[in-house]
């Protein structure tokens, strides 16, 4: 005891380092049922090998993936020092980009049926950075997002759930049920926050801000180079009826893409507290906030889809969204009685 | 807690914290001759409405915008140097823009074919709705992305598109003498706003003649 009351233990620098690298490994530690890096294994494959579809069924094979000397619209390969490796090891011909194709397109469609899934996203990512380097300008934002969430399925447990890999190692597409690794999913949550929060940033010009009245959609949307229709060949009284939902638009995004951060509150508290908890946790557990976030989201990339003509990027952004869910999240739509949902519920506790 | 955990827990936070410094959303830095275009004097005007009453003059706020960002930007190439190899090799990367500026004057892609009569027929315009010749190939988001924003210069990858446009064209349109390649720009202006728009404007223009057969 002391004077002032009883002795409580001083905790030292080097005893707040530990215990905060302490709760750091523990957040990446835990497991949980690996549906969703499934599910989200399944979407991203799926808008991949559409998108890789389309270059085949578009004639666009050679143009997009070929050298110069085949017909391409990339430079001449030879001699050239940023050539990819492929046309530094192989000819720039019309049937090497074929084949270059065929990688891309059997490892996309490996991975989205879950066959060898590890192996299959390692090829992707490779073949699928080597592409980018063909035509640089034909690569975009969306791409290289997708190459960031490939990277995570090399070392995530995509394919132990509705997949080959699964089929093959327990007899059931389902797998086994059995809590797998859960800091891929919270890496691509990382993901999108990162995504959207920079986007909110850097929207620094003006229309989308209060001083240029929030109309930064309304030019988005007369862009002739992504717009699906021409807005600025319509009437004015269809112009009229857009002015204002833009403008509304314009503000939301901002507004929604600059709070993305606050999810991080929500993982948080779902990780560190129950429903029961007193204070903002319990609230946040009970009320479950991001679901409006992601209602929001989900309407922002509908509303993409519809109005701009943007290729896989509104689809591929959806097909992440599960990761904002748990696994938990999921059981009873799947379970088909309430024994196998309990059991489900337990294999999904973390 | 094993050490596998201690493992995976040390190599995701190198792995984010190289993530997060290449997301800072920096660069390039601004320049005095960027910063004097008309379009991002525009920029400066509004930003004015918000620091000039705080005081900064707009030859201060602009020597701040050039000064702080050529700062940023030297800094950031140095911590980031040991990242971007890799980043590069994997084509991966954390540099979201998602229309940061609108355009406010949009291109679109025109095709004109020459008949054996010299006179020019357009065959494509972009979204107009009958002007559709290889309509969905052209606008597709990578084929987009080697004739959008291109500048003032053409690139190489623009200007072997055009001879591919060419090449399509004279195999669907036998009798074509030649063909033209335009990037029209038009300017996009605020609902209600009446002011006269300029005219559109060809930035970039390509003919292209039926080669001679050997």
């Amino acid at each position: 005891m002391t004077p002032d009351g009883p002795m409580t233990p001083r905790v030292g620098a080097a005893g707040r380092l530990r215990r905060a690298w302490e709760t750091w490994v523990r957040l990446w530690a835990h497991e949980e049922h690996p549906r969703l890096q499934g599910a989200i294994r399944l979407g991203v494959g799926l808008c991949l090998l559409w998108d890789f579809g389309w270059i085949a069924g578009h004639d666009l094979v050679v143009p997009l993936l070929g050298g110069g000397e085949a017909g391409g619209w990339a430079p001449n390969m030879a001699g050239r020092d940023a050539a990819p490796l492929v046309y530094k090891l192989l000819p720039a011909t019309p049937e090497v980009a074929w084949a270059f194709w065929g990688v891309l397109f059997g490892s996309a469609l490996t991975f989205s049926l879950g066959l060898f899934t590890r192996a299959s996203a390692l090829v992707l990512l490779l073949a699928y950075a080597q592409s980018s380097f063909i035509v640089p300008a034909g690569d975009r934002g969306i791409d290289m997002l997708l190459r960031n969430v490939v990277m995570v399925f090399v070392f995530a447990s995509g394919g132990a759930w509705l997949s080959l890999d699964a089929w093959r190692r327990t007899g059931s597409l389902w797998g086994d049920g059995r809590p797998r690794p859960a800091w891929p999913r919270h890496l691509l949550v990382l993901q999108l926050i990162v995504m959207y929060f920079i986007a909110g940033v850097t929207k620094l010009d003006a229309t989308w801000l209060p001083m240029g009245g929030y109309t930064a959609l309304w030019f988005i949307l007369q862009d002739t180079g992504v717009a699906r229709f021409d807005v600025a060949a319509w009437s004015e009284g269809a112009q009229a009826a857009l002015w204002w939902p833009s403008r509304l638009g314009t503000a939301v995004t901002t507004l929604w893409e600059l709070g993305t951060p606050l999810l991080l509150a929500v993982f948080w508290a779902r990780h560190s507290a129950t429903a029961a908890s007193p204070g903002w946790k319990g609230w946040v557990i009970r009320w479950r906030p991001e679901r409006a976030w992601m209602a929001i989201g989900v309407l922002f990339h509908v509303l993409i889809a519809i109005t701009l003509d943007l290729g896989i990027f509104p689809f591929a952004m959806l097909a992440l969204y599960p990761c904002l869910t748990h696994p938990s999240d999921w059981v009873r739509r799947e379970a088909p009685n309430a024994a196998s949902r309990d059991a489900a519920d337990a294999a999904a506790m973390e | 807690m094993t050490p596998r955990d201690h493992l995976r827990a040390a190599v995701l936070a190198v792995v984010l914290l190289a993530h997060g410094l290449v997301s800072m959303p920096w660069g390039p830095p601004i320049t005095a001759e960027n910063l004097a275009k008309p379009k991002n004097q525009e920029q400066v005007d509004a930003w004015m409405l918000l620091v000039g009453p705080i005081g900064l003059s707009r030859a201060t706020f602009e020597r701040l915008l050039i000064d702080v960002s050529a700062w940023i930007v030297e800094v950031d190439d140095a911590v980031t140097a040991p990242i971007k190899p890799v980043l590069h090799a994997l084509g991966t990367g954390q540099a979201w823009a998602l229309f940061a500026a609108p355009d406010r004057t949009p291109t679109r892609l025109v095709v004109d074919v020459q008949g054996p009569d010299g006179l020019d027929r357009t065959v494509l315009r972009v979204l107009d709705p009958e002007l559709r010749w290889r309509h969905s190939q052209l606008r597709w988001r990578r084929v987009r992305g080697c004739y959008d924003n291109l500048g003032e210069k053409p690139t190489r990858t623009y200007s072997n598109l055009a001879r591919w446009i060419a090449a399509r064209a004279f195999e669907d349109f036998p009798d074509a003498a030649s063909v033209e390649i335009k990037l029209v720009s038009t300017t996009s202006r605020a609902f209600g706003d009446t002011s006269l728009r300029p005219p559109p404007k060809v930035e970039h223009r390509k003919r292209i003649r039926l080669p001679k057969a050997p």
